[in-house]
């Protein structure tokens, strides 16, 4: 077996590769879900209230995971949750970002028919699988 | 009500115009990678290993001696013997020649795939892998 290992060049796949970044960073999904995180970004109520359901969310992950009654935390989590079903900037955070995964999903599934493979389970890092 | 009209016409053309650069990019970076040496050989080994019958039979018969395993292991009756049945199985099929090609080829495979998902995700400012990807659950 020879030694030397062939390089590869692969100019051409990484140009290829960020002209279709380019083209999915142009979808309307992507440029509705940077909006709306530009938005909650501007809005300090809005990024007030994220900050405590995320802390709420791991209180009760914290408190579970501890078997400890949880019913404190369960509560003050579905306080908030009713707090930002009410929030307008954080309903649209959330609404695009679901929009924006579908979208991402379906691009994902029009790789897949080409290429003969799922290019994004095959782009996780490996699993200790097998 | 002609402003409306007009500005949302407008949007539909931008839409428009998205999709179709979409589409052109999707079809150029598949071209491209499939005509990469790695993807060319994934392919051929899975294609290798896919119509292999030996490998079929022995495939077939490690995935039998897992489902064996799991019920004895339910039931609490697995002893030493079926352990290491079942780990000289999964030798046997690690070490047929066309499961090496796939899985040489799928590691080759797996590399390119995660530099360009770098130069993607870099670009879009988050893992596109990991959001367009099926949800939880490894690739395996």
């Amino acid at each position: 077996m020879s030694s030397h290992t062939a390089v590869i060049d692969r100019t051409q796949v990484k140009n290829a590769a960020r002209r279709f970044a380019e083209a999915i960073a142009g979808t309307p999904a992507i440029g509705e879900y940077g909006a709306a995180v530009d938005a909650v970004r501007a809005d300090e109520a809005a990024l007030h209230l994220l900050q405590q359901l995320q802390d709420a969310r791991r209180a009760l992950q914290m408190s579970a995971d501890w078997n400890n009654d949880a019913s404190t935390e369960r509560q003050r989590l579905q306080q908030l949750e009713a707090e930002v079903e009410q929030n307008a900037a954080l309903q649209r955070l959330f609404a695009s970002q679901k929009a924006m995964i579908d979208q991402l999903q379906i691009i994902n599934a029009q790789l897949r028919e080409p290429l003969g493979f799922d290019f994004a389970a095959l782009a996780r890092p490996a699993c200790s699988c097998g | 009500m002609s402003t409306n009209n007009g500005a949302a016409s407008s949007a539909d053309a931008a839409a428009a115009a998205a999709t179709d650069k979409l589409k052109q990019s999707i079809t150029e970076f598949t071209a491209t990678l499939r005509d990469d040496p790695a993807v060319i050989e994934f392919r051929a080994a899975e294609a290798t290993l896919e119509s292999d019958p030996a490998f079929a039979r022995l495939s077939e018969d490690y995935n039998a001696r897992v489902r064996e395993f799991q019920t004895r292991q339910t039931e609490g009756t697995l002893t030493q013997d079926d352990i290491n049945s079942l780990r000289e199985l999964q030798a046997r099929v690690n070490e047929h020649p066309a499961a090496q090609r796939f899985i040489a080829a799928r590691e080759e495979v797996s590399a390119l795939v995660h530099d360009c998902n770098h130069e993607i995700s870099s670009l879009l400012g988050f893992d596109f892998g990991a959001a367009a990807g099926p949800r939880g659950g490894c690739s395996c």
